[in-house]
């Protein structure tokens, strides 16, 4: 008996297994480990990996949820592995998306030319409640709005990878990527080291050299770089925390900052020290009493200004949510080709939007097979999944739509891929997600290989959202194997340049092109 | 006319209070009726005033971190307006509302027909609209603006202190009372129901003396602008019953007051506190005349 025994991915794609059950080319390695391991072995494994994160107090927030604010961080051993192709077409899509968003959001907060050139409905923007007619005509460092980028990447039933959304705001997970490669290493030693994993530990190091660069160009050589969090109640508390500590910078709240004269400083015992860059965990809104919300309580009178005269530098930058408004995202495709003047790589799910008239009939028609999103909310949040609903609930979501078509879209309901999770004393299929971070500098753009596996533990289930109760894994990018040609070429350059035209990927984006969306009835 | 204004803001505290933090939109703006030739601004106690600049206007902010019981904001400006005849810029004749139905004016002035936290659209006001274009010399839109003008003007008392800036539209209608910014905010109300772009404007009246019919508020007065058929943006005053003429002068517009409130501040310390704001707008034509409104 071993620990796969009876394991069946029915109709779904699975990461591990191909449909005729035979495991796929690279998990064959960890197959062949696994199952020579016995049960109590692997159960061994995963209590130690328990007993890692309940020690190192690794948790989250469930908001609503009344029997205690913190929860651990449901841990599945398993790894989610990534051939070096698969995620060589990712990149390069997450590349692109990242590139044509930025330009997006200097574009609509200056000259607005993709309006004036109607490829985006003027409305759709000035009309979205992200949109900071406040900050219009600003310049953040180096033109950059979105630093810290985590897009939400399914795979339907036939293999095609689509981004769901890209976060723009204030993504969450990274710790984790973190910390579960650092228990998966502790915990599965060997099998970690006999495959060529490539590593995710520089994101931090990343991250505070983009965080630096980003500084006031006369105090750029020794930057005061801060972490302003909501505080403990927040449901990525233990984030922030965990980030400040491994960037080694000061975690701040709001009230631990002031504005004096445009400069914005830290109350320290030694006196007032001046902040130049501020890796903000704090929503828009909060961010300042005196230009969003006044019964903000959680940010700095005045930052706002002197973030706009450019004495610190925010990442994420102001008004950022607006291009990740779901019903922006619908128009991603012609904002990719207008900026840059290439096809989409990595697919849209197809949407529908309430905004148009035709569209909000059809959405409003057919509630029972699709899934009904709130244009700006995350996390799972305001949220129908029609083929999964109640009649009463369809119904007062059709209400919801008809007051406020703007405010909805929909999508079909896409059958997430499962990979195997350790459930009791077996391994059985549950669906999984991936949000990779995209970290963008003044120097170019950083994507440690990976990202976040989010799990849906209860079987069945399509949220992988952790609020939802959802789970992750670590997942494992493999490196490349050599090829014949790529030895033939002499310098490391031409290489990795030979690498991204490397025939055998551009046959997987093709296979991703194609519209290849299905809707699942169950 | 050559303008000048004189704006003394002063706020007493129960208690001492510190890190002030304020914006100032009070800077006249500068475009094809009138021109900003001086603007000032100065604050006891003492601070460094930084300004930018947002596509409708100027904002000025500073703040006054120490511990302070009072402060006092004192803005000067002197202006050169120019439109001294609004009318002749009018077309009274015929029907143009096909105007406001072209999908690109609709989209493009977006923000100036939709619904804002104070100026909702609300089926309520049909009635002023229709009685308005009952009582319009003609189709032309500018005669039903005037026509509206002239009705919410007649039907609508203006009481000081009756209302506060937070005041919704249907509690102003119900009650058949306001001031300048709540027949405003009707205003723009029931013109974006009728798909008119209307924007809403903070500035000053000059009022002369021996004119009590006029009224410009405790401190800044407001009214609206409406986009015309001819592609030009028309002011219009319910307060006074009045077309924007060159005794008005503009500071900036907005979606509602919420857009350009003339001072926004944020302190720590007991909310208690006193106001009292002192405007002189004078002419340099008539210089003894002193309008203390």
């Amino acid at each position: 008996m071993t620990l796969f025994d009876g394991y069946n991915a029915s109709s779904f794609y699975d990461e591990m297994f191909d449909g005729s059950g035979e495991p796929r080319p690279h998990y064959r390695r960890l197959f062949e480990k696994l199952s020579q391991m016995s049960t109590s072995d692997y159960n061994s494994r995963c209590h130690l990996a328990d007993l890692t994160l309940v020690n190192q107090g690794i948790t989250f927030t469930v908001y609503g949820d009344e029997q205690g604010l913190e929860k651990p961080w449901p841990f599945d051993l398993m790894p989610r592995i990534v051939p070096a192709a698969e995620w060589d077409h990712i990149e390069r899509g997450l590349r692109q998306r990242i590139m044509a968003l930025n330009l997006f959001l200097h574009d609509i907060y200056h000259d607005q030319k993709i309006l004036n050139d109607k490829i985006v409905p003027r409305d759709l923007i000035i009309g979205a409640a992200h949109y900071r007619r406040e900050f219009v005509g600003a310049n953040p460092p180096g033109g950059i709005y979105v630093h810290i980028c985590g897009s939400d990447l399914i795979r339907d039933s036939d293999g095609t990878h689509y981004v769901l959304e890209d976060n723009l705001r204030c993504p969450s997970g990274v710790s984790y990527v973190l910390e579960n490669r650092s228990i998966l290493t502790r915990v599965l030693p060997n099998l970690f080291q006999q495959l060529p994993v490539q590593p995710v530990e520089y994101y931090t190091t990343q991250l505070l050299h983009n965080l630096r660069s980003l500084a006031p160009a006369s105090r750029i050589e020794e930057p005061n770089v801060v972490l302003l969090t909501p505080g403990v109640y927040n449901s990525a508390f233990f984030e922030h925390s965990y980030l400040a500590q491994q960037l080694g910078v000061e975690l701040v709240e709001g009230r631990d900052l002031f504005v004096e004269d445009n400069i914005v400083y830290m109350k320290t015992t030694r006196g007032p020290k001046r902040v130049d860059v501020i890796y903000r965990r704090v929503d828009d809104d909060f961010m300042d009493p005196l230009v969003f919300r006044s019964d903000s309580s959680l940010g700095v009178p005045g930052i706002i200004n002197s973030y706009r005269a450019g004495n610190v530098a925010l990442a994420n930058s102001i008004g950022t949510g607006v291009a990740d408004d779901k019903a922006v995202y619908a128009y991603l495709p012609q904002i990719i080709k207008y900026y840059l003047g290439e096809e989409m790589i990595l697919q849209n799910v197809f949407t529908y939007l309430g905004s148009e008239p035709a569209q909000l009939d059809h959405i409003l028609k057919n509630l029972d097979k699709l899934v009904v999103k709130a244009t700006n909310e995350s996390g799972g949040y305001g949220m129908l999944i029609g083929p999964q609903s109640t009649a009463e609930t369809r119904a007062e979501f059709a209400d919801k739509i008809k007051s406020n078509p703007r405010n909805y879209i929909a999508q079909p309901l896409i059958s997430l891929s499962t990979a195997p999770a350790f459930v009791d004393d077996h391994f059985e299929p549950r669906h999984i997600d991936l949000r990779p971070f995209i970290l963008t500098g003044k120097d170019g753009i950083t994507i440690i290989p990976g990202g976040l596996t989010r799990v849906a533990l209860r079987r069945g289930s399509y949220v992988v959202n952790s609020s939802q109760g959802g789970g992750s894994k670590d997942t494992w990018v493999l490196a490349a194997e050599p090829e014949p040609n790529d030895q033939k070429t002499s310098s490391a350059a031409v290489s990795t340049h030979s690498q991204l035209q490397n025939p055998s990927t551009q046959t997987q984006a093709v296979g991703a092109g194609s519209p290849g969306w299905s809707e699942l009835a169950q | 006319m050559r303008l000048s204004v004189q704006h003394i803001t002063r706020y007493r505290y129960l208690r001492a209070v510190s890190h002030s933090h304020n914006e100032v939109r009070l800077m006249p703006t500068t475009d094809s009726n009138q021109t900003c030739l001086i603007f000032n601004i100065t604050t006891d106690p003492e601070a460094t005033i930084f300004h930018f600049d947002l596509p409708w206007g100027r904002v000025h902010h500073f703040d006054v971190v120490q511990a302070h019981s009072y402060l006092d904001i004192t803005c000067e400006a002197k202006i050169e307006t120019h439109r001294a005849n609004p009318f002749e810029e009018m077309q009274l004749v015929e029907n143009d509302r096909d105007f406001y139905l072209i999908r690109d004016i609709s989209e493009y002035y977006v923000d100036f027909l939709s619904p804002t936290l104070r100026v909702p659209i609300l089926e309520e006001t049909d009635i002023f609209a229709q009685q308005a274009m009952a009582r319009a010399d003609s189709p032309a839109t500018a005669s039903f603006l005037i026509a509206l003008t002239n009705l919410l003007h007649s039907e609508f008392a203006y009481v000081p202190g009756s209302t506060t800036v937070d005041t919704p539209v249907h509690e102003v209608i119900e009650r058949r009372m306001g001031v300048c910014q709540d027949f405003a905010h009707l205003m723009l109300s029931i013109c974006r129901r009728q798909l008119i772009p209307s924007r809403y404007v903070s500035g000053y009246l000059y009022t002369g003396t021996g004119r009590d019919s006029l009224v410009s508020g405790d401190a800044s007065h407001a009214w609206i602008e409406c986009l015309l058929p001819g592609g030009q943006w028309l002011g219009f005053d319910p307060t006074n019953n009045l077309v924007v003429n060159d005794k008005y002068i503009k500071v900036q517009h907005g979606r509602d007051y919420g857009d350009v409130p003339p001072l926004r501040g944020i302190y720590r310390g007991p909310a208690a506190q006193e106001l009292e704001v002192d405007v002189r707008v004078t002419s340099e034509e008539a210089p003894e005349l002193i309008g203390s409104v």
